[in-house]
């Protein structure tokens, strides 16, 4: 009895194999189901919705996990021989994964992707394009540096709290240090968030797409332009005009809604953070653009691991959601920035307007900023130590542990560490 | 060997036989597990940290270079002065207050017993990151329940995970809110197979409550703490989870918080360095270690006396 039963069951468990593998019946083939596995879920709510309708046959999964965790994880798991279907990778940890490219599948040999190259940003595409030349990754989003500020909270300290005069006053980072210490004058509150982002943006300034990495070399280098970073963050830092909220604690998140602070750098994949903390005092925060000229912080690309169980369908997705459609539809859900630019063309995107940002119209200003970079930052395999050290460094300093001097010391000792490495 | 003893052999054996393949059989998978996730990979730990392992790519053999590399490591020292004074504030407290916990819920006349028997271990199998959001918020600089209170008593403002000691206090707390409960059951279990009648025999002869915990219940429970102090150390010195969710990967803007087991992981996991790694976890091995034989010999100790 419980024999003929197995055997009933493995001819069944075999009878449904073939089925599978037989391209008999290509059009009635079963669903299959990818697994997309990232650190948020890239506001992709509303798109993922969507896609059930125009492809039911394949099923995308979201998975997500911490920042740090995500990627992490991710490269323990290729090493390891597996991966999801579709991994996220953010820029700022994709050259760590560029110095594998054989733990990806070479999108362009495999789907013919650089047929898509001319309709994406080219600077951005290159961010997902190995040493070799092998493509692992499509660009998801673009992070277009500018400041937003509390309109409400300056014009209270009696300053210029209008978008053009704002970006008029604080046009340089000379000339943003003197704003900041008139609005703590006046109010006697912080002006900013916190240094370290300061330092993040403005050490993303270099005119020659240098932060830590020299792409000619692909050697770690110190430029001026870090340094100058660095000190005005000192500034701040000393003049007591930051609040030194950390970014991405809970205080800095009730900040943005309780006026901690009156301003923040904002790449542009943070107004929908922003907007969410803010939802008591809509039309308070307005945009203006970044001191000291605009730059490129962070987004994201979308690969295909080597060990996907299934690449094809995989691609079919990525080609659909980051189609220049689908990223003007996720533009005007969430306000995240496409990566194609002839979307920027759109009326509709030229006329969207936040009512969250005092009516800006924040894709004219993100696109321009967007547009008007030429070389980004290159980044190489230690990228990630690199930047935590210096933004250590930052740290101690801004909190009054050691002084400016003393960190930057200790810093240069970390580098030297982080150089030894192969 | 003569005849006899032969066939007694056979007999005891073959007594064996029938009930040691089923006790085998039944205690197998566990050493099947044990060796695939615990042997081999200690094995293999000891085997990568003799080299330069880039995970993809060459390995190279570098005898004991990372071993002394390590030891010359500043940051080594620092994170085991970390871990230690985690381990310290986060497992006397806890052990103590479990020891506490575990006395009241032994009570006859305790109500709803059943209740919070089940109740203590709530922290214990609540998600880490859950208990971490709610930690990391009371602990917040300006905005948290802690410095609130404390403001009103006119402190100021602390920024908890900047600050050594006051990390070490925030961490320590939070492994104390997850393994008080879970100790005290275990000595709760002990505390029940102590017989009824040596307390009752300790009443009768007038001896009061903590004459009867110092005499028969601390006696009777020897061996079980012993058990949870090493098992504590143990984790304490593996210390990761806490750090890691509450203060982020980096161990804090000077290492503050920075302990043995995310170095290792920064080294192996964040910096490609599997064997700089592997020569850590080998190190943290050691340490275990030295820390077993030390509660070893305190127990053979107290045992004799």
């Amino acid at each position: 009895m419980f024999k003929s039963l197995r055997k009933a069951k493995i001819v069944a468990v075999f009878a449904v194999a073939g089925a599978l593998v037989l391209p008999t019946t290509p059009a009635s083939a079963a669903p299959v189901e990818i697994t997309l596995s990232c650190f948020n879920d890239l506001n992709l709510g509303n798109l993922l919705k969507e896609w059930e309708t125009v492809n039911p046959n394949i099923k995308v999964k979201l998975k997500t996990a911490d920042f740090n965790a995500h990627h992490d994880g991710l490269l323990t798991q290729l090493i390891a021989g597996s991966g999801p279907d579709i991994a996220c990778v953010e820029v700022g940890y994709t050259s760590r994964f560029k110095a594998y490219p054989q733990l990806f599948t070479n999108l362009g040999k495999t789907f013919k992707a650089n047929t898509l190259e001319k309709s994406f940003i080219n600077w951005r595409w290159e961010q997902g394009v190995a040493r070799d030349g092998t493509i692992i990754g499509i660009p998801t989003d673009v992070g277009g540096l500018a400041m937003c500020y509390r309109q409400d909270l300056l014009k209270k300290a009696g300053l210029p709290n209008e978008r053009g005069a704002v970006s008029a006053a604080t046009s340089t980072t000379a000339k943003l240090t003197a704003f900041a210490e008139k609005y703590v004058a006046a109010t006697g509150k912080p002006f900013l968030d916190n240094v370290s982002q300061l330092f993040e943006g403005v050490s993303r300034q270099g005119a020659d797409g240098i932060q830590f990495y020299d792409k000619k070399t692909d050697k770690i280098v110190e430029v001026p332009q870090v340094k100058k970073a660095y000190d005005l963050a000192a500034t701040f830092a000393t003049k007591k005009l930051s609040a030194e909220i950390a970014p991405w604690s809970s205080d800095w998140n009730q900040g943005m809604g309780n006026g901690a602070f009156a301003a923040m750098l904002c790449p542009s994949w943070l107004l929908a953070n922003i907007q969410n903390n803010a939802k008591d005092i809509p039309g308070a925060w307005d945009v203006a653009q970044m001191p000291g000229g605009g730059a490129n912080w962070g987004g994201s690309q979308l690969t295909i691991p080597k060990f996907a169980a299934h690449p094809k369908q995989a691609w079919t997705f990525i080609n659909w959601v980051l189609a220049p459609e689908q990223q003007l539809k996720l533009f005007l859900d969430k306000g995240v920035l496409p990566t194609t630019p002839a979307v920027y063309k759109d009326p509709k995107f030229l006329a969207a307007k936040d009512i969250a940002y005092n009516n800006a119209p924040i894709g004219k200003i993100f696109s321009d900023v967007v547009m008007s970079i030429k070389k980004p930052i290159y980044e190489g395999k230690y990228q990630v130590s690199v930047k935590d050290a210096y933004n250590a460094a930052v740290g101690r300093m801004a909190s009054g542990k050691q002084t400016p001097e003393a960190s930057w010391a200790q810093l240069m000792k970390e580098i030297k560490k982080i150089k030894a490495l192969s | 060997m003569n005849l006899k003893q032969k066939t007694s052999a056979k007999s005891k054996s073959s007594l064996r036989d029938g009930e040691g393949r089923t006790a085998f059989f039944a205690i197998s998978p566990f050493y099947f597990l044990y060796l695939v996730f615990g042997i081999f990979p200690i094995l293999y730990t000891s085997y990568m940290a003799f080299f330069a392992w880039d995970p993809l790519g060459e390995k190279v053999f570098i005898g004991l270079t990372n071993f002394t590399n390590l030891l010359q490591d500043e940051v080594l020292w620092k994170a085991l002065r970390n871990t230690l004074s985690i381990w310290v504030l986060g497992t006397v407290p806890q052990l103590a207050l479990a020891l506490y916990l575990a006395t009241i819920l032994n009570r006859n006349r305790l109500r709803f017993s059943n209740f919070w028997r089940a109740a203590i271990l709530i922290p214990n199998v609540t998600s880490v990151l859950a208990i971490a959001v709610i930690f990391s918020s009371l602990y917040g600089r300006d905005f948290g329940l802690i410095n609130y209170v404390l403001n009103i008593f006119g402190v100021d403002k602390i920024n908890w995970m900047e600050g050594t000691l006051t990390s070490h206090f925030e961490i320590a707390t939070m492994i104390i809110w997850r393994w008080t409960g879970y100790n005290a059951l275990i000595y709760l279990a002990a505390m029940q197979s102590i017989p009824k009648e040596l307390y009752e025999s300790a009443s009768l002869d007038g001896a009061t409550g903590w004459q009867q915990f110092k005499y028969v219940t601390l006696p009777g429970i020897r061996n079980v703490m012993i058990f949870t102090i090493t098992m504590s150390t143990i984790g304490g010195l593996q210390t990761f989870n806490e750090p890691y969710i509450l203060g982020g990967v980096t161990g804090g803007n000077d290492k503050q918080f920075y302990t043995l087991a995310m170095f290792l992981y920064e080294e192996a996991f964040r910096k490609f360095q599997f064997g700089y790694g592997a020569a850590i976890g080998i190190f943290i091995f050691f340490c275990v270690v030295i820390f077993a034989l030390i509660n070893a010999t305190i127990a053979s100790k107290i045992a004799k006396d």
